[in-house]
């Protein structure tokens, strides 16, 4: 293993328990309570990492607090030598649920993303649709200073970089009784686009994403249609503009995502996209709506390409 | 009337100020002047294009609007008024075509007696039956500068280098059946054509990455707008009715700043027939090379929508001028082959 493996995200919800019965009932994650302070943290296993959930306004979390992927945390023995090692400035000295130590690196040294170290924690079984956290996304303004801290500096691999685009192409057909057809195409217009580099954690990656260009606006809500390229540009325009760059998702990988999100749908859970549709490093992903956890925290599922870095045999847990 | 084909006399086009639109069509697109009169003094600048005339009026030219349009529309407005179709016996013809006349027989231009049908009997479009207007070729006065068409032999109809004649006058229409059979069965003219223009949108994504290779993906595809096209023959040149098909009123920005498509032109005519009903919409001048028209008239400091020839009806190219070159008229040029 070169790098740091993903030991987990911190999710922070305006509705907590939606979030659990999402994560428990919706994708049949397993759960271990985990004590902190006076209080249980619910944590959710997929693959070698967990995901636990915490109310919006739970001190673990330092300000500023909004719903979302609060921090992620990377596993190694000693947190506090190996951010020494990295020269990592240290923002604080945390206990992480069930009596872990865990130091908080400084959100500037790390392109905004809030990142801790923590000490393992025991891979828990699971055998339900999910297999593992296939990413967390990352809204970026500069893909480069994070390739720099997580590839040069802490050793992660460069998984893959990809761009995609959204086209609109118009032809214009004549068609007369007379003077036969006549068709005209005229030249593809680009309406938006993201660049993305995946750094691997484990057995997950960061996805890092930045604008295309930020010159074409975005215009385009999230909202209850299938969501498209043009609409994700906008979805991380819009985080960027509000929040800066940092975690802005998280996104959990499946055999075969149709039957998740079709599962999703009998459950009454409110879906952006209802079936697949291909997304980054030729996968097929479907979102979840934020509202059904208060809105805020985003959520999607990915069916990765079957060539991918992770073949579901080698990243599910077994123990 | 009916058993005679329809021939244009002239063409009324009520306009902001005549003489900087006889500026163009004469001095920049090299159209032979001519002049009409109203009763016994009042001159009507004419310029001649191909048998037809061109008419220029000012839009609140009591002429234009002795009729019940103004009053129904509360106010003059500009563009093409009315079509001046030729015919022997203006009254008696309307009575053969079973067309009501409200207003004439009076005198129409150069004295010649007319007679205005309702619009509302000719799906919005004014028209008026007029006695033939002096149909003797030849130029009233020369063009002081612009394109000179070289050593002729003998006299030619309304015509220079870049203007042929009117290719069509076209009609904001509601429904295309109803007034081909209007125009067609009671006023003579022709059917030449009929054509269905489309513009269809389709979005597609394209990812590429350099472990995963090319991912390229079309989504659905959706008509963005939809006009049907039906050319009527009268004379040397036709109507052009067209009817949006999109079915929907929701009209984009009208915009005059950048080239015009087949969305845009369907857009235009809902707007047209939201605001002012069926009717007389815009002028399409033939010309044999659209490029050149729309380069002299951009070297003479004409405003133009199109910088180049586009693709349009009937296998033509297409490019429009401003609104403001023509005193408040559309009016586009059209370079074509005969079939």
């Amino acid at each position: 293993m070169t790098g740091y493996p993903l030991a987990y995200a911190a999710l922070a919800a305006r509705d907590p328990a939606a979030a659990c019965r999402f994560l428990g009932e919706g994708l049949a994650l397993p759960c271990t309570d985990r004590s902190l302070g006076d209080r249980t943290v619910a944590c959710f296993a997929a693959g070698r990492a967990q995901v636990m959930v915490f109310d919006v306004d739970d001190p673990y979390l330092e300000a500023p607090r909004f719903p979302g992927v609060h921090h992620m945390a990377l596993a190694h023995p000693d947190p506090s030598a190996a951010a020494a090692r990295h020269a990592l400035p240290i923002a604080a000295q945390c206990e992480a649920p069930d009596g872990h130590r865990a130091v908080a690196l400084d959100p500037a040294a790390t392109s905004g993303i809030r990142t801790r170290l923590v000490t393992p924690y025991e891979p828990a079984p699971n055998a339900g649709p999910i297999t593992r956290v296939d990413h967390l996304g990352i809204a970026s303004l500069d893909d480069d200073a994070c390739i720099d801290v997580f590839c040069r500096n802490l050793g992660c691999p460069l998984e893959s970089r990809q761009t995609d685009l959204e086209l609109r192409h118009v032809t214009e057909s004549f068609v007369s009784d007379r003077y036969g057809a006549v068709y005209h195409a005229r030249p593809p217009e680009i309406l938006g686009g993201l660049r993305g580099a995946f750094i691997t954690i484990g057995d997950s990656e960061l996805e890092v994403m930045s604008d295309y260009d930020s010159s074409l606006t975005p215009a385009e809500r999230l909202g209850e249609g299938a969501g498209n390229t043009k609409g994700d540009q906008s979805a991380i325009a819009k985080f960027l503009a509000r929040r800066g760059p940092g975690l802005a998702h998280i996104a959990f990988a499946t055999p075969d995502i149709d039957a998740v999100l079709g599962g999703l749908a009998e459950g009454g859970w409110r879906l952006i996209d209802r079936q697949g549709r291909p997304g980054g490093r030729g996968s097929r992903i479907g979102f979840i709506h934020p509202a059904n956890f208060g809105g805020g925290l985003l959520i999607h599922l990915v069916e990765p390409s079957p060539e991918g870095a992770h073949p579901p045999s080698s990243s599910r847990a077994s123990g | 009337m009916s058993e005679q084909r329809a021939r244009l006399a002239y063409l009324a086009l009520a306009v902001s100020d005549p003489g900087a639109c006889v500026e163009v069509l004469h001095e920049t697109l090299g159209l032979p002047l001519a002049a009409a009169r109203i009763g016994r003094r009042r001159p009507v600048p004419l310029v001649r294009c191909g048998e037809a005339a061109l008419a220029l009026f000012a839009e609140d030219d009591p002429f234009l609007w002795r009729d019940s349009g103004a009053a129904r529309h509360g106010r003059p407005v500009r563009g093409i008024h009315h079509l001046g179709l030729a015919a022997p016996d203006p009254a008696a013809a309307a009575r053969d075509a079973g067309l009501p006349v409200v207003d004439g027989p009076s005198a129409g231009l150069d004295g010649r007696v007319q007679v205005t049908l309702a619009a509302g009997d000719t799906c919005g479009v004014r028209v008026r039956l007029t006695e033939p207007l002096d149909s003797g070729p030849g130029p009233i006065s020369q063009p002081t500068s612009g394109p000179t068409s070289g050593p002729t032999s003998g006299p030619t109809p309304g015509r220079s280098d870049l203007v042929e004649r009117i290719d069509h006058v076209g009609v904001a229409s509601e429904d295309n059946r109803r007034a081909s059979s209007i125009f067609i069965e009671r006023l003579g003219c022709v059917y030449e054509s009929e054509q269905t223009d489309s513009e269809i949108e389709t979005f597609a994504e394209n990812f590429t990455s350099d472990r995963y290779g090319n991912v390229y993906q079309a989504r659905e595809s959706a008509v963005t707008g939809s006009l049907r096209v039906t050319f009527l023959t009268v004379g040397d040149c036709e109507l052009e009715l067209l009817q949006d098909l999109t079915g929907e009123n929701r009209a984009r920005t009208g915009r005059h700043d950048r080239p015009g498509d087949t969305a845009g032109d369907r857009s235009a005519i809902a707007r047209f027939i939201a605001r002012r009903g069926a009717g007389l919409h815009h002028l399409a001048l033939k010309t044999p090379d659209v490029d050149a028209a729309l380069r002299r008239l951009k070297a003479d400091g004409r405003r133009t929508i199109d910088h180049q020839g586009r693709p349009g009806s009937r296998r033509a190219r297409i490019g429009f001028l401003h609104p403001a070159t023509l005193g408040g008229l559309l009016v586009h040029l059209v370079e074509r082959e005969a079939l």
